[in-house]
């Protein structure tokens, strides 16, 4: 088990990224273009599981911004995507601690503090979205990304440790922890 | 309460499953253990309506907006890729060590030749390095690497190594070795000359 398409998914989709980099050094425009279109939505998943509801395209936006001016120090070890959510993660947690700083509150400890998921506020559409969002708001911040990333992205738990700075190994913890709890939460709904 | 299936190996493939980032054989075995697993397909539904509860929220984005502010970015000089630098690298290690040969063998007629310096620059391996070790396979196979080794190892006598350039300086050197026609010491007729210029050097020194 754990023959993974992934790793011949991966390389394809590397070895596109990597040809629009040398374009986009080249000077065309377009490669640009197609990397922002390749790759911005699932920025904006991310951003949104996070969190984020207002200034999502701007967070996206800066996200490509800092990547753009930073391509020289990107090493193709890692994928482009998996290094744009690295980018934006950091933007997330320094909005966050922005925000706290005006607010006047107190910082609370990463990874144990239990934020407000207030990204659905006003956009449920429906009762099983808005199950799914009271079931996301219970879990830990870590957990959040590593459930978000392995659901809504699929991806491996090696780049999604990549991401928010962990072992692979925890992530499968955190993976199934989370599941766990959301399913308890679904449960104890119904 | 959901149950969890007791498949660990089988569970812990259920996002990729969901994404259809299997390999055809592991997706088919997935499948026909999710077929007969209840535990599986409902967490494979929770999978699905999380998936799309997020997609739901995520404001549909202006990505030529996204795209025309990181177009506006001043763009650097692309650099070389390590593999094309490698090679140039190479060259210039090549040529340099060339033009120092040749200044060596136009100066072995002694110091009363006008014009030509009787002290070739010299170029030095650094202690202890092994110019001959490539790493044990073939030296066709290897032989931009070893070149690129060796070159990384020289020491030019006059003016540092090539890894104290800086690119610009590096791009110069490069397009002053582009420039180069020929190797004079290749060329016959200057064989011819170099004999003739030994011939009166040995006359001057008489």
């Amino acid at each position: 088990m754990g023959e993974r398409m992934g790793d011949t998914e991966r390389e394809a989709a590397a070895a596109v990224d990597a040809e629009l980099i040398v374009r986009w050094h080249r000077g065309e425009d377009r490669a640009a273009t197609l990397l922002v279109d390749r790759h911005a939505q699932a920025l904006a998943r991310f951003a949104a599981s996070q969190g984020e509801r207002e200034g999502v395209e701007e967070l996206v936006q800066d996200t490509f911004i800092r990547a753009f001016q930073a391509l020289d120090s990107f090493r193709a070890d890692s994928s482009l995507r998996t290094w744009l959510f690295t980018i934006c993660k950091r933007l997330i947690l320094d909005r966050k601690r922005a925000d706290r700083r005006q607010q006047g509150k107190v910082e609370l400890e990463e990874g144990h503090a239990v934020v407000n998921f207030d990204a659905l506020d006003g956009l449920v559409a429906d009762e099983t979205a808005a199950r799914v969002r009271g079931a996301m708001e219970q879990l830990s911040p870590l957990q959040r990304e590593v459930f978000t990333l392995r659901v809504t992205e699929g991806m491996a738990y090696g780049d999604i440790a990549e991401v928010v700075g962990s072992t692979e190994g925890a992530c499968r913890v955190h993976y199934h922890n989370a599941m766990r709890a959301v399913k308890e939460y679904l449960s104890d709904d119904d | 309460m959901m149950t969890d299936c007791e498949a660990g190996d089988i569970r812990d493939l259920l996002p990729e499953y969901a994404h259809d980032r299997l390999a055809p054989a592991v997706r088919d075995q997935v499948a026909a253990h999710v077929a007969g697993c209840e535990p599986c397909q409902a967490e494979l539904a929770l999978i699905g309506a999380v998936r799309s509860s997020l997609a739901a929220q995520v404001p549909t984005l202006d990505t030529r907006a996204i795209a025309a502010r990181v177009i506006a970015i001043p763009r650097r000089p692309a650099r070389r890729s390590w593999v094309e630098r490698r090679w140039q690298f190479a060259a210039a290690a090549s040529a340099l060590l060339m033009v120092g040969v040749s200044y060596a063998v136009l100066g072995r007629g002694g110091s009363g030749m006008p014009g030509v310096d009787s002290t070739p620059p010299r170029i030095e391996a650094p202690s202890g390095g092994n110019g001959a070790s490539t790493g044990g396979s073939t030296l066709a196979s290897n032989l931009p690497a070893a070149s690129a080794q060796a070159s990384a190892r020289l020491e030019l006598s006059f003016g540092g190594g090539l890894a104290d350039l800086s690119d610009e300086q590096l791009t110069r050197l490069l397009s002053e070795i582009d420039s180069f026609k020929a190797t004079p010491m290749l060329d016959p007729d200057e064989a011819a000359l170099l004999s003739s210029l030994d011939t009166v050097a040995r006359g001057g020194a008489r």
